[in-house]
């Protein structure tokens, strides 16, 4: 298990509820962003609280493919915050892969995952992005996610 | 670090990444065809060139380099 600091600048939470389905398409039981909690430049924050009945938990723990889908879809909500901006609703996209994945600890029911995407790359609709999970200020998992946009439209931020 | 070098470097790391011959990589050579570049792909081309050489190529910049003296031009302007 990894401690790191974790960024002090989103402390609370822009978006949560049905709030988060201005942001991202997937909706329940496939929703993995609970709360939005702001985006700069290049990097954005997200939370999700570990309940018992998600779709990725076994065992009162919540598995890799939940945490990978999780940090999916924050890069999903980086990138459809460009549309809340706008008015616009959430664009479509795909996982288009999924690098260098690294988990210290899966998160347990009641756990409270709070995620920072950072933005590496944004080209043709593609975007590669860093993410970080964490369960307090312990990092649990970290990688890189490639996330595209239907039809290779351009990233509205 | 001079030009040669930083060739260098740049053939190596697009050889680790695209998982190909360092041999395959030819100043006259496209960088599209030799890597097998698609639009997912190309974001790895662009944060590799970047961690390498600390420039980023825009998108825009990305798509007008053909041949991979293009590429080394283009990063040794910027370096």
């Amino acid at each position: 298990m990894t401690k790191e600091g974790l960024s002090e600048k989103f402390s609370e939470a822009e978006l949560s509820g049905d709030g988060i389905f201005l942001l991202i398409p997937q909706r329940p039981p496939m929703t993995m962003v609970d709360s939005f909690y702001g985006c700069d430049e290049d990097e954005a924050c997200c939370g999700l609280t570990v309940k018992e009945d998600n779709l990725f938990c076994i065992g009162g723990r919540l598995t890799e493919p939940g945490i990978v889908e999780h940090a999916a879809q924050s890069v999903a909500a980086m990138v459809g915050y460009g549309n809340y901006l706008k008015n616009l609703p959430p664009d479509i996209g795909y996982i288009g892969e999924v690098k260098s994945f690294r988990f210290f600890v899966l998160p347990e029911v009641g756990d409270r995952l709070r995620t920072v995407v950072k933005e590496t790359v944004s080209v043709q609709g593609t975007t590669l992005a860093s993410a970080k999970v964490y369960v307090g200020k312990t990092l649990v998992a970290e990688g890189q996610i490639k996330f595209s946009l239907k039809d290779g439209k351009q990233d509205q931020r | 670090m001079d030009n040669n070098e930083l060739i260098e470097k740049i053939n190596q790391a697009l050889a680790d990444e695209f998982e190909i011959e360092v041999e395959q990589i030819t100043p006259s050579a496209s960088v599209k065809d030799t890597l097998e570049l698609d639009s997912l792909s190309l974001v790895d081309l662009i944060a590799r060139m970047e961690a390498v050489t600390g420039v980023k190529i825009p998108g825009s910049d990305a798509t007008k380099i053909r041949t991979f003296q293009d590429l080394y031009d283009y990063l040794a302007e910027r370096v």
